[in-house]
This record gives structure tokens, sequence and C-alpha cells, in this order.
């Protein structure tokens, strides 16, 4: 099969692409990269995103309100980053070694970042996804209620209870390290 | 190093530079469809060995939005569904408006998402979906609705108070958000009051949302008139103190004294409050020889005497209420339905329990108030086996459970023909210490072969290694006969009504 099978959109969709790429890449990069805490992953989650759209007719959805489909996707997709992650843990005793030598307050503040993105990666989806709008994207609450189809009291309300959460989760980790 | 905070975490979130997100920007583009066709895999994927992994994230993406977005729709079709609130209990009249047709709403019925429930005279309470527990003031107005973080009220009008699992609960000018909350809401024409009861609500009003811990309140209009919220919660149990105006729901006449005694020769004080005669009920009359004031509120309330006795249902009881017998004659009005005595013992007779409430207000002066408490049940379940009830060969006519005394101490003998599940509970009831609650799903009447079994509960021993609603209640007797009918007994809770005895006096002369 020829590389311009594989990629067969018509050329109206792939300028369409094109322009919601131009659009919308910063804030997929940011959502991917406020979730899984890593700008390798956060640059995988782009690519494949993106060239997922390439292989096929664009959905609907996308057209209708792009940010908003691609946010579900990003988010979708950095979760299942993570997860893979707590599967098959990277161990690469040679590639630490390699690394520049830190300050321990370096490492403890990059555990701590470790800890808060496993910490969102537990929240309910739907809680999620408010965290990232509004900690990485500093969505306001309507801009938040209205890219996810709900309502600013919704968001208040999840947003307190997030954050409950995540303070209780980060105590708990820090008494079991 | 300090620690820092959750804010200065989160804001950490937001590190990566403008100046990289370009880069990577320009890097995917380039890769993606400006210049390059191909899916080239980056040098330090391959380095890690992931790229063969971005094909499958390619398929896993599409297959995760995919699914993701059919989660959405199915959940969605689950909430509206779903959403919905029972009525527990009523006061006086509750009305269901769909539309608009309006119909009387009974305790056990549902009002669905876009119908609303309205409180036309008494308080009472819903439970809805989420398993939280609403009581409704009268006159309020309410519809539940579907949220997106769970169940939801929309308060048009009215009071409510909230005993919260996870439920929203809306008015015009504020959102109210609690979990394991208990909360007291208001809306009015002048605005809304949130007063937090026990553990922490959140309330959104416009764009701005604030934390009420237990004792504190908010109102939108501090103009509004309101009481503290203990006198509040206090009134909403004010008690009818006049008798209702509805002379179809009155005696006509009655008269109240003093027992002399029963037909079959029993007088004098009474042993046990639920012993006495029966009632006796003709077309236009209703009499009774010898009976506690206690097993009269059981029958104008509809509460079974001895499970209100042994499970506090019926509580604030005075000693003389238990043990003086009174002779109660009364004139039913003419027109008024006519019951039978196993209705009017069933509490299927609401006419003519009217009337006797009517009764003892007038006579006694009592004032009640009506709670819900989560109290032990046994719920009756079918065993593993199945049922051993044989269904009655007469599918259409009623019969009646026989109990007739034995020569041992304490235990009675009862069969029964053609009786539903629920006659099998009376007679449970009379050795259990707790409500029994039908849970077997059985349909129809059944023959009942002939059993001994206690009268009475055996003696509760507290068992210190046991949680206080495991203790048992019924005795290895009943257990084994259950067994044998193929049903067993678990404990379990339930949102049970009881009643307290606000105000009580013995009756004047007639």
């Amino acid at each position: 099969m020829s590389s311009a099978t594989v990629f067969d959109v018509t050329r109206s969709a792939r300028k369409e692409l094109e322009e919601i790429f131009r659009e919308h890449y910063r804030f997929v990069y940011r959502t991917a990269y406020g979730v899984t805490g890593s700008a390798e992953d956060a640059e995988d989650i782009l690519q494949n995103l993106f060239a997922n759209l390439l292989r096929r007719e664009l959905p609907p959805d996308l057209s209708k309100n792009p940010k908003a489909y691609l946010y579900r996707a990003a988010f979708n997709l950095s979760l299942n980053t993570i997860r893979d992650r707590v599967r098959h843990p990277s161990s690469d005793p040679a590639g630490a070694a390699m690394l520049p030598s830190r300050s321990d307050d370096h490492d403890e503040l990059e555990e701590m970042d470790r800890r808060l993105h496993s910490a969102i990666a537990e929240l309910p989806p739907e809680t999620a996804q408010i965290v990232i709008l509004r900690y990485v994207h500093d969505h306001s609450l309507a801009a938040i209620a209205e890219l996810l189809g709900t309502t600013r009291g919704t968001v208040a309300v999840a947003l307190f209870r997030a954050r409950k959460r995540l303070k209780k989760r980060l105590q708990e980790m820090e008494s079991v390290s | 190093m300090k620690k820092p905070s959750l804010d200065e975490l989160l804001e950490r979130l937001r590190k990566a530079s403008e100046r990289d997100v370009e880069a990577v920007g320009h890097r995917v583009g380039r890769k993606l469809t400006f210049e390059d066709l191909s899916l080239e895999a980056k040098a330090s994927s391959e380095t890690r060995g992931r790229s063969s992994k971005n094909l499958l994230w390619i398929a896993a993406a599409a297959v995760v939005v995919v699914a993701a977005l059919s989660v959405a729709v199915v959940r969605n079709r689950w909430f509206i569904d779903a959403y919905a609130a029972a009525v527990e209990a009523t006061e006086g009249s509750f009305s269901k408006i769909s539309g608009d047709r309006t119909e009387t709403i009974q305790v056990g019925g549902r009002v669905e998402q876009g119908q609303t429930l309205r409180a036309d005279s008494g308080n009472g309470a819903i439970k809805v979906s989420d398993g939280s527990l609403v009581k409704v003031r009268a006159q309020s107005e309410l519809s539940p609705e579907r949220v997106d973080q769970g169940a939801g009220l929309r308060l048009n009008r009215g009071s409510l108070v909230v005993n919260a699992a996870r439920l929203q609960v809306k008015t015009p000018d504020v959102t109210v958000s609690g979990t394991d909350a208990v909360f007291l809401i208001t809306a009015s024409e002048k605005g809304s009051r949130v007063a937090a009861i026990e553990g922490q609500v959140v309330v959104q009003q416009g764009m701005e949302w604030h934390s009420l811990a237990a004792g504190q309140e908010l109102a939108t209009n501090p103009r509004m008139p309101h009481a503290p919220v203990k006198e509040e919660l206090a009134s909403w149990s004010q008690v009818q103190r006049s008798p209702t105006q509805n002379d179809s729901d009155r005696f006509e006449v009655s008269s109240v004294k003093p027992s002399s005694g029963g037909r079959r020769g029993a007088s004098g004080p009474l042993e046990y409050p639920c012993n006495g005669s029966g009632p006796r009920i003709d077309p236009g009359r209703f009499a009774v020889d010898y009976i506690g004031v206690f097993r009269l509120i059981a029958w104008a309330y509809g509460k079974n005497c001895s499970a209100a006795l042994r499970s506090g249902l019926i509580s604030g009881v005075p000693d003389w209420v238990r043990t003086t017998p009174y002779a109660v004659e009364a004139t039913i009005p003419a027109g008024s339905p006519a019951y039978t005595v196993q209705q009017f013992l069933n509490g299927d007779a609401p006419h003519l329990q009217k009337m006797l409430q009517n009764l003892l207000a007038e006579r006694f002066k009592l004032e009640l108030r009506r709670d819900l408490k989560e109290m032990p049940v046994y719920n009756l379940v079918v065993a593993k086996d199945g049922s051993r009830l044989k269904p009655s060969t007469d599918q259409q006519t009623q019969g009646a459970f026989l109990l007739s005394t034995v020569k041992t101490p304490g235990m009675v003998r009862v069969s029964a023909n053609a009786i539903p599940i629920s006659e099998l509970m009376k007679i449970l009831l009379m050795a259990s210490d707790r409500p029994i609650v039908d849970k077997t799903d059985l349909k129809g009447l059944f023959d009942i072969p002939e059993f001994e079994f206690p009268a009475e509960p055996p003696p509760i021993t507290p068992d210190p290694a046991l949680p206080a609603d495991l203790s048992p209640g019924i005795s290895r007797q009943t257990t084994r006969i259950l067994e044998e009918l193929g049903f067993k007994l678990e404990s379990a809770k339930a949102t049970t009504e009881i009643l307290v005895i606000e105000h009580i006096e013995k009756p004047s002369e007639n």
C-alpha cells in the first residue's frame, strides 16, 4: 500500500486539519504535558493524535468543536500513557547514570511533581479534566463549563472536591514514602 | 527545602515554556502533514524502543476516543432513566405534576426527571436516586434532575432538609452541593437560604462559591425573614393542633370512657399494650370495648402495634397510654367509604384511620410529629433453594391465619390457607424485635402448613463481639421454621417512619 493511499485524505480535509493543528497544537501539547509531566510523552501524544486523524475521515465533532474534541482525546491518551507507565515502568540504570547530577532539592521537587501527576490521574476523569483546564490552561470556570458542556456550579464543586482529594492523596503518598 | 503547597505544585503544571511549545509544534507539524507524510519515529523514541508502540498508540487512540464517546452517550441515557425520587412519607397530601396533568402521589410513588412534586399539605420525605434522604416542607415544590456530578433536585419554592449522599440542589439563586452532609435550603421570591447542619456544603452563587461548615449559613438576600435554624426545624414538626375542618374525616358522634372490661372478661390495666378487644366496624359505627391508647394510636397511623412497641416506632409514650384501657364508640358519617376489620387492621382504611386520628387529637389532645430514622430491620428473603410455600388453589379469595394456644407456655400454633406473604410477616412480627421488610417478591396467595413458634421474641442477650444491629432478635426456633418454609431473615437497615408523641392527655368526661 503506498503512502499516498495510507494517508488518503482529501485535500480539503487535510487543509482543515492543518488549520486545526496550527490553532490548537499548543493546547493539546500543554494538556498532555500537564497530565503526564513528560515533554517526550506529550510530544508523542500530540503527534499520534493528529496522525490518527490524518488516517481517517475527520469526525464531525472535530469540525463542530475542535477544542473540546481535541482536549478529550489528548486527555484520554495522556491517561493511557500514565497507566501504561504504571504497568510497564521503564528501568534504565545506564541512562540514569548518564544524567547530570542534580541537587537533592531538585529531585525532591520532581518527585512531588510525579506524585501530583499520579494523583491527578487517580481522580475521576471528568474531574481531572477540569483540574487540567484550570491549572494548566488557566481557564475560567465559565470557559471550562462551556468547553465541557456543563455548568459553572458543577465546575466549582468539582474543583473544590479535587483539591481536597489531591491534598489528601499527596499526604498519603508522602507518609508511605 | 520548604515543602511546596498544593497551589504551588499545581502552578508547576504550567511549566512548559512558550519556546519549548513552539519548537514541538514545528517539529510535529513537519512530521505530520506539511512536509513529510510518513510517520517518522522520533530518535529518542527509537532509542527507548518505543517506535513500534506508536502504531499501537494510533490504533489505541482511535479506540479510546470512540469508546469514551460511546460511554458518554450510554451513561447519559442511564442517567436520564436513573434520576428520580420516591416518596417515603407524607403527613398530608402530595401531588405529582407532569405537563398539564396533576395527580395525587402516595408513599412509594416516583417522581421522574421532568416532573414536579408538590407538597400540598403536610410535610413529607423523599428518597433520591443517589440515596439522599430529603425532608420536604409543606407548600414546597421541587423536581429531580440530572446533573453531571450525579443526582440533583431543583427547588422551585419552599424548604428542604437534605441528608445528602452526593446530591446537588438548585434554587433560582444558588447551587448547593453536599457529600455526606446535612443542610437546610429554602427558596422564596425574596431569595434563597442555605444552612449547613452537618458536614460541609459548597454553595455556588453567581460567579462565587462558598464553603459552609456545620453551623454556618448563607442568604442571598439579607432582608429575607428567617428564624434561627433550630427554631425553623422545630416549626417543621408543628402538629396540627386542631382537628381537621373536613367533616368527612371526623366521626359524627363519639364516646371515650374508661373501659369496664372486654367481652371475653378481660378487665383492669392492660398487661401488654397490644392486648385488648378487636374493633367492631359496621357501615355506620366503630367500636372497641377494651383497648389501650397505644394500640389506638398504632391503628390510627397504620402501624403494627407489636412492631411499634418493640422497635420504638411510637415513642414519647407515657405509662398510662400503655396500660389504661378505654372503650370507644363512634358514629361514622353516612356516605363514608366502608372497610372490613381486616382492611382497618392492615392499615388500608385511610378515611376511618383519619377519623380516629382526629378523635385522638380532640379527645386525648394528641400532638405528635413524624420523623424518619434509619433502624435495624430484617429483610425476609427467599433462601437459595427457593420457597417451599405451596401456592393456594384459590387465588381469588384471601383466607386468614389461625392462631391457637398450645400447652407449651409462650408458644402459639399457626396455620393458614390462601394468605399473602404480608400476612406471614404479621405472624413473624409477633416473634421479632424489629420490623420485617418483605423482599421475597412473591405474589399471590399461599397455604401455610401448621407450625408452632414463640409468641414473643426471646430476651436479647447482647453479644459484645457483635455490632448492635446484629443482635439476635429472632429465636432459633423461628429461624428453623423459616428455613423449612424456604425463607431466611437478613439483618439490614431501612429508613422507617417513627411517631414521636409530643403531648397527650387523659380524656375529659364525654
